[in-house]
């Protein structure tokens, strides 16, 4: 890794890697990472989006079929998995804060906590899959589900795995950004000077907990 | 323009916050799910219409997204192209949506698909489904 060949600072950070030679300084650095990191969430705004809609279109067609649908879900797993993401992206914004002012330590921990927050997350849901599956209150053909008994009860299991599965995919790639910069945080990486994989791994696990805000009580309440 | 200096001028903003500031974002937003918990309990009671329900329920995820997006992920302070971005992509979920639901709401009734056309579960569709199917469990389910 580079991190070993690079020495420490007197406040005890390792130094930041070097500036690319295309930035005129390291503050049009910090300015065109931190563009980036909003011009992609811009894109995964517009990608869940789809999924949005197709929700909206599926409720307006099936509406008694998302209505038996939805309060076939565990309010109980729901509201606990809502808790528990926001519970995280508090300690991700408090880990940023961290690191942000070179409190190496804190910020691991802080992100750790938020790691394990995300794994139970993960854990809730894949029990709730499982009783899905176990009810075969699944999508399309594998539709057996008879407490939902109104026409399209297999679209809205469609919408139901489509969108949690994707915002699932995005928690898995969310740890992995977490894990990775937590063990960067460990190796006292950040500093002042130098934050920015912090910031936007962060960025990404409130992404994360957006898009679950909104398909909380569009799944488990209404 | 110098981006240089208007960066360096936002960097000074972004410090200025303490822990106890995060900490009333989040007592805000546990404060607001449990509302629209308590809330969607209340409505499904009440004998309200289901847009009611949809308005409280979005409504208050908005609020919550809002909190998020301003203060954990710094939009407020952030620069100005970086909210232009954001704010542009949610313009454009609400076109996408607008209209895809104006269309549907006002076609001919025919040209969307009829309760029928859904793929049903072969129990429902037997002829001797009878009383007895409703507590189908799934096992006899037979697929080609």
């Amino acid at each position: 890794m580079s991190s070993a060949t690079r020495a420490m600072t007197p406040e005890g950070y390792l130094e930041a890697p070097p500036l690319p030679d295309h930035y005129i300084s390291a503050d049009t650095h910090r300015l065109a990472v931190r563009f980036g990191m909003w011009l992609f969430l811009g894109t995964e705004v517009l990608l869940f989006a789809g999924i949005f809609t197709a929700y909206a279109v599926y409720r307006t067609y099936y509406p008694l079929a998302f209505e038996q649908g939805g309060s076939h879900l565990s309010l109980i797993a729901g509201t606990f998995n809502t808790w528990l993401l926001l519970t995280s992206s508090f300690t991700v914004a408090l880990a940023h804060h961290n690191a942000e002012h070179g409190k190496n330590r804190n910020a691991f921990w802080l992100l750790v906590a938020s790691i394990v927050m995300g794994l139970g997350f993960l854990g809730v849901k894949a029990w709730e899959y499982s009783e899905k599956f176990r009810e075969h209150a699944l999508p399309g053909k594998y539709f057996g589900y008879s407490e939902v008994s109104a026409p399209g009860g297999s679209m809205f299991y469609t919408v139901y795995f489509f969108a949690t599965g994707l915002h699932a995919l995005h928690v898995i790639i969310g740890l992995s950004l977490l894990s990775w910069v937590a063990l960067r945080c460990w190796r006292k990486e950040f500093s002042p000077q130098h934050y920015a994989p912090v910031e936007n791994a962060g960025l990404y696990w409130h992404l994360v907990d957006l898009v679950w805000i909104f398909l909380y009580p569009l799944l488990y309440l209404v | 323009m110098n981006i240089t200096q208007e960066t360096a001028a936002t960097e000074h903003a972004t410090h200025k916050h303490g822990v106890m500031h995060y900490a009333v974002i989040y007592a805000i937003l546990l404060l607001l799910t449990a509302s629209t918990f308590g809330v969607a309990q209340l409505l499904k009671h009440a004998d309200v219409p289901g847009w009611i329900h949809f308005a409280a329920a979005l409504g208050i995820a908005t609020v919550k997204v809002s909190l998020v997006v301003l203060f954990f992920m710094h939009l407020k302070e952030a620069e100005g192209a970086n909210k232009t971005v954001f704010l542009i992509s949610v313009v454009f979920v609400c076109v996408l949506m607008f209209f895809v639901l104006e269309d549907i709401r006002h076609r001919f009734h025919l040209l969307n698909p009829q309760p029928q056309w859904i793929l049903q579960p072969e129990w429902k569709t037997e002829p001797h489904a009878d009383e007895g199917a409703r507590g189908f469990t799934g096992t006899s389910i037979k697929h080609d």
